[in-house]
């Protein structure tokens, strides 16, 4: 219940994001074995371009 | 028998809301209990939800919870990627509100709390919560299509140029107000401006901790700097008590939009990483504590509200900003009653996160409700203020004189009755040298969210708490700021690019430079001449700003009835048609009022031509005299914006019509 909670949030705020990433990545590129995940530093930063690049923020 | 409990519930639900509307709407007494608002809303929003919204998505929309939707469909894991209803639900807020539904009710309180109350309920559950809703649901049914493309592609090209302009000038006039409003609430404010000043570096620090010490770690870094973040308000007040550090950041208006200038062009152009993520992440904590916080104080203190529900100014004499009740209550609430900004929101990020299109009316209806209900608050909160306290900090200078005494003596002349002593009194409390003339709605929300929360917790500490409410004001919307420029910037790179590709690529420095400059320049303009603007400034931006917003809802709405009648549903249109009727009733009326009004506190031409016979008779000095030039400059360039944004509305309106017409005369024919 308790981790439960807490995994809630952390999907919130963004913090399990590398993690989902992560998880699909394997189902998306099951055989495709030269494809390799993003390193989660540069996941991080891929992600954050991407949502700034449009509009995200109103008034 | 359970289906009997629910009915009675629903039953006591729409009484006791009917009764707490009909009691702030009749009640005559010097003061009302804030409880009655809160009551109010809920049950409005509860009955809204339950019946309207269920009944649009279940025989309007037709939500079919079998069909995939393009999460699902098109899950790429890069931006189709299908969540949880109640995450998608967060973000789709955070997006949402911003500063809007806090300043946009506190000048209409200048109306009375009734008014603005009135059409923030109804406007959000009919016009506002819909247009979110429907135009959710129809960028799912395309595949998560932006508003722009959706009126290109449903109602023609007109319309979608139409769409992308009006997007443009809102954020342009959008990011102008709200850096004045920031200017105001620093202005001879070491405090405020220390506060402020700080949450650069901490932003910066946080986005470095972000994307290289422990990156993707948002919480642990968010609370970091929060705490950071409280620090700074508690320093600031140490700053404010010694000589030499107050020098640093004591500054006047010019000097401080400038700074604001400067500063938003370094950060367009910085990395996203380093500056506005880290800060965007600080200011949703902090808005969401924040507004909670306020939920829970009203709800333990109960405050009482001393505004009358209607003031004499609803006949156009109002010191905040010019123009009669109808229309500019309706302009001036935009976000909180109905918002096209969020149609924006609606076709963009969340309709490619949504896993099922059951959780529309939550994400898109209920959203909004919550934006609606975070904007009562913020009534609740200008409205508690003794009315003569909320009026002194409102009244540009224009109005009220530069002497305290004076502007004393003017308020009290309007029958609210306030002391010099009293102000006194209050801006030391709150820890500023003088609380008159602060425009633009943050200072008296902070004075009003201050003495709320000083009463529910600790009244010795009121000048940390209206210090803090600043800090809170200021950090999103300077997130607005800089993020908006950024929007900006890639919508003129995109449009540039169709001229001189080289400009085109978003990638480039040059480029970037270039076109952040243009965007920024664009605002700045307006930020400056509202800094020297004797009438505050708001007085003149935030209707263009409504007009622009209230725009491109019209325009979302045109999109969505549209979308209605080619798709056969003609007898449900009104459902978007109707709110979409009342906004081009308001911004056709309220735009005419701007340009033409004889008054020269609502009319742009009408104030140019004041200002030019002022000059005609010589007896100004220089530095008045270049000031009325630039001012008269600006009034024409407002003048052609708003005679702009009302021929492209009435082009997409007919547009509409016209293919009410073609569709109804060709069923006609087949039936």
């Amino acid at each position: 219940m308790i981790r439960n909670l807490i995994n809630f949030i952390l999907t919130l705020t963004g913090d399990n994001d590398y993690e989902i990433y992560l998880k699909n990545f394997t189902k998306f590129h099951k055989h495709k074995k030269s494809h390799l995940p993003l390193s989660r530093k540069e996941f991080f930063k891929t992600k954050l371009d991407q949502k700034w690049n449009k509009i995200n923020r109103c008034c | 028998m359970q289906s009997i409990t629910k009915k009675i519930i629903w039953i006591l639900i729409a009484l006791l809301g009917a009764f707490a509307f009909s009691l702030i709407a009749l009640y005559r007494e010097e003061s009302i209990n804030s409880v009655w608002f809160i009551t109010a809303a809920v049950c409005i929003y509860l009955i809204a939800y339950r019946f309207y919204a269920a009944w649009i998505a279940a025989k309007v929309l037709v939500i079919d919870e079998n069909k995939e939707t393009p999460a699902v469909a098109l899950n790429n894991n890069r931006d189709f990627i299908p969540t949880n209803k109640w995450i998608v639900f967060g973000h789709h807020f955070a997006a949402i509100a911003g500063p809007g539904p806090l300043i946009g009710p506190t000048l209409a309180a200048q109306f009375g709390y009734l008014p603005g109350t009135i059409w923030i309920l109804i406007g959000g559950v009919v016009g506002g919560a819909v247009q979110d809703m429907t135009i959710l649901f129809f960028s799912v049914r395309r595949n998560g299509k932006s508003l722009g493309q959706m009126a290109k592609e449903e109602l023609g090209k007109l319309a979608g140029f139409a769409s992308l302009i009006g997007t443009f000038v809102i954020m342009i006039v959008l990011i102008a107000v709200l850096g004045l409003v920031v200017v105001n609430a620093m202005k001879h404010s070491p405090w405020a401006t220390s506060t402020v000043a700080a949450t650069i570096p901490i932003a910066i620090l946080i986005g470095f901790y972000m994307r290289f010490i422990r990156p993707g770690r948002v919480l642990e870094a968010s609370l970091i700097g929060v705490g950071l973040l409280l620090l700074a308000v508690y320093f600031g007040g140490v700053i404010d008590k010694s000589e030499t550090m107050r020098s640093y950041f004591d500054h006047g208006g010019i000097f401080l939009a400038w700074s604001i200038i400067i500063y938003g062009f370094a950060a367009a152009v910085l990395p996203v990483w380093m500056l506005l993520a880290p800060r965007d992440y600080l200011s949703t904590f902090v808005k969401l504590g924040t507004v909670i916080f306020l939920a829970i104080a009203i709800a333990i203190l109960q405050p009482e509200i001393k505004m009358p529900a209607v003031t004499s100014f609803i006949d156009g004499t109002g010191p905040i900003f010019g123009g009669k009740l109808f229309p500019f209550v309706f302009i001036t609430i935009a976000c909180g009653a109905i918002s096209g900004f969020h149609a924006l929101i609606s076709s963009g990020t969340t309709p490619k996160l949504i896993d099922n299109e059951k959780y529309i009316p939550m994400i898109g209806y209920g959203g909004m409700l919550l934006e609606s209900f975070v904007a009562v608050m913020a009534m609740v909160a200008a409205c508690v203020l003794e009315p003569g306290v909320f009026f002194a900090i409102n009244s540009p200078v224009g109005m009220v004189g530069q002497d305290a005494a004076q502007a004393i003596q003017t308020i009290n002349s309007w029958g609210y009755s306030v002391s010099l002593e009293d102000m006194n009194r209050l801006a030391s409390e709150v820890g500023e040298s003088s609380l008159f003339a602060r425009t633009g709605g943050a200072p008296s929300l902070a004075v009003g969210m201050a003495s709320i929360f000083a009463d529910a917790f600790g009244r010795h500490l009121l000048a940390m708490w209206y210090h803090f409410a600043i800090m809170f004001e200021a950090v999103f919307i300077l997130t607005t700021l800089d993020a908006g420029t950024r929007v900006g910037r890639f919508m003129l790179q995109d449009m540039l690019g169709n001229v001189h590709p080289a400009l085109g690529k978003t990638s480039s420095m040059s480029s970037t430079v270039i076109t952040s400059a243009i965007v920024v320049a664009c605002w700045g303009y307006f930020l400056y001449i509202g800094v020297i603007d004797p009438n505050g400034g708001v007085n003149i931006l935030w209707p263009l700003f409504g007009i622009a917003n209230q725009m491109l809802a019209a325009i979302a709405l045109s999109v969505g009835t549209g979308i209605l009648i080619k798709s056969g549903k003609f007898k449900f249109a009104w459902v978007t048609a109707l709110p979409l009727a009342w906004l081009v009733i308001i911004t056709t009326t309220s735009a005419y009022q701007k340009i033409f009004s004889d008054d020269v506190r609502v009319g742009f031409l009408a104030a140019a031509k004041n200002m030019t016979e002022k000059m005609s008779m010589n007896l100004l000095d220089d530095r008045t005299i270049s000031i009325y030039n630039q001012l008269i400059l600006n009034l024409k360039i407002d003048t052609a914006i708003t005679i702009f944004l009302v021929v492209i509305l009435w082009i997409v309106i007919l547009d509409v019509i016209r293919i009410a017409f073609f569709t109804n005369a060709r069923s006609l024919k087949v039936s």
